[in-house]
């Protein structure tokens, strides 16, 4: 093995470690080198670079040392989970009976407790829009009537210019109270959408509770 | 060798060396690699980590067109080499007074240095 064989070799085995640890160990070993009369005999009395790459990798603590650590120290290996037992898995078996009906009915009135919670809002969606819809059409109405109002005032004017008059003004007043409820309706509607959206935006773009890190 | 010379053991081989004279790696590993029977490739890890716990310092002396870098002991490594040398006396009186002793009865022999 050549000199740059050896550099190439120690380099690579230590290319786990940073560049800074890296090029230490490189340039000890290439003064190493540098130092030793014969650089053929040098190499050789260093022997293999894979041993030198792991003692430095060991050393380091990149790599655990392959002896077997020292029986006090000895990490106490850790017991498998419970549920991946071969007890946990008869344990399921034997009680299946029991527990099967149990989940089942569990799964049920969990559906259930869904469907009634998914009524609930429908129902409660489709109550609000029932009565957006009533209150336009109810202001729709009143609008109407006044136009209706003034215009059959006009039949009856050549009869009495009294009952006209009485009849074009409330007809009048109607109408004007149909736009005038109609737009503060719409003000009202376009108010609470405004204050609902603002009320979601602050809490922004929340992360899914099981989201990402989720294994 | 029967008895193989135990890293810490290296560790303050070193510093007992250092603290006579700085030294360079290669004269380092001579002196060690002759007398201890350690390989070659044990005494790089103790360096760099002696270097890294602050007990060594390091300084290029150039030399033939390159450097040549020392090892010298600091403050915080004269205090490690004199915790190993009272540590080393504690060790050998135990072992010695197992190993060499040929008596059954009484106390350990004496000493002598």
């Amino acid at each position: 093995m050549s000199r740059e064989e050896f550099l190439r070799a120690l380099r690579e085995g230590l290319s786990p470690l940073s560049q800074e640890e890296r090029d230490a160990a490189v340039r000890y070993y290439e003064e190493f080198l540098d130092e030793a009369q014969d650089e053929g005999v040098a190499i050789e009395e260093l022997g293999d670079v894979r041993h030198i790459v792991e003692r430095i990798l060991q050393d380091s603590g990149v790599v655990a040392p392959k002896q077997a650590p020292q029986a006090g120290a000895a990490v106490p290996a850790k017991p498998a989970p419970f549920y991946r037992s071969v007890w946990f898995w008869l344990c399921v078996v034997f009680t299946l009976p029991v527990t099967l009906p149990l989940a089942l009915g569990l799964a049920a009135c969990a559906l259930g407790l869904g469907l009634a919670a998914l009524a609930l809002v429908i129902g409660l969606g489709a109550g609000a829009l029932g009565l957006v819809v009533g209150l336009f059409a109810a202001v729709l109405a009143v609008f109407l009537a006044g136009v209706v109002f003034c215009v059959y005032s006009f039949y009856l004017l050549p009869a009495s210019g009294g009952v006209f008059l009485c009849l074009f003004g409330g007809g009048l007043a109607l109408t004007g109270a149909g736009l005038l409820t109609g737009l503060g309706l719409i003000c009202l509607l376009r108010a609470l959408f405004r204050a609902g959206r603002r009320r979601r935006r602050p809490a922004g773009p929340k992360p899914a509770p099981n989201g990402s890190k989720a294994s | 060798m029967l008895l193989p010379v135990s890293a810490s053991l290296l560790e303050a081989c070193v510093l007992a060396i250092l603290s006579r004279e700085d030294t360079y790696g290669y004269r380092l590993t001579q002196a060690l690699t002759k007398s201890l029977g350690v390989s070659e490739s044990a005494l790089y890890p103790v360096l760099r980590r002696l270097q890294k716990d602050g007990a060594l310092t390091t300084y290029d002396v150039a030399i033939s067109g390159r450097n040549r870098r020392y090892y010298r002991l600091s403050p915080h490594g004269e205090q490690l080499l004199e915790a190993y040398r009272a540590e080393w006396e504690v060790y050998k009186q135990s072992v010695e007074e197992i190993l060499l002793r040929t008596e059954g009865e009484g106390p350990a022999p004496e000493e002598t240095r």
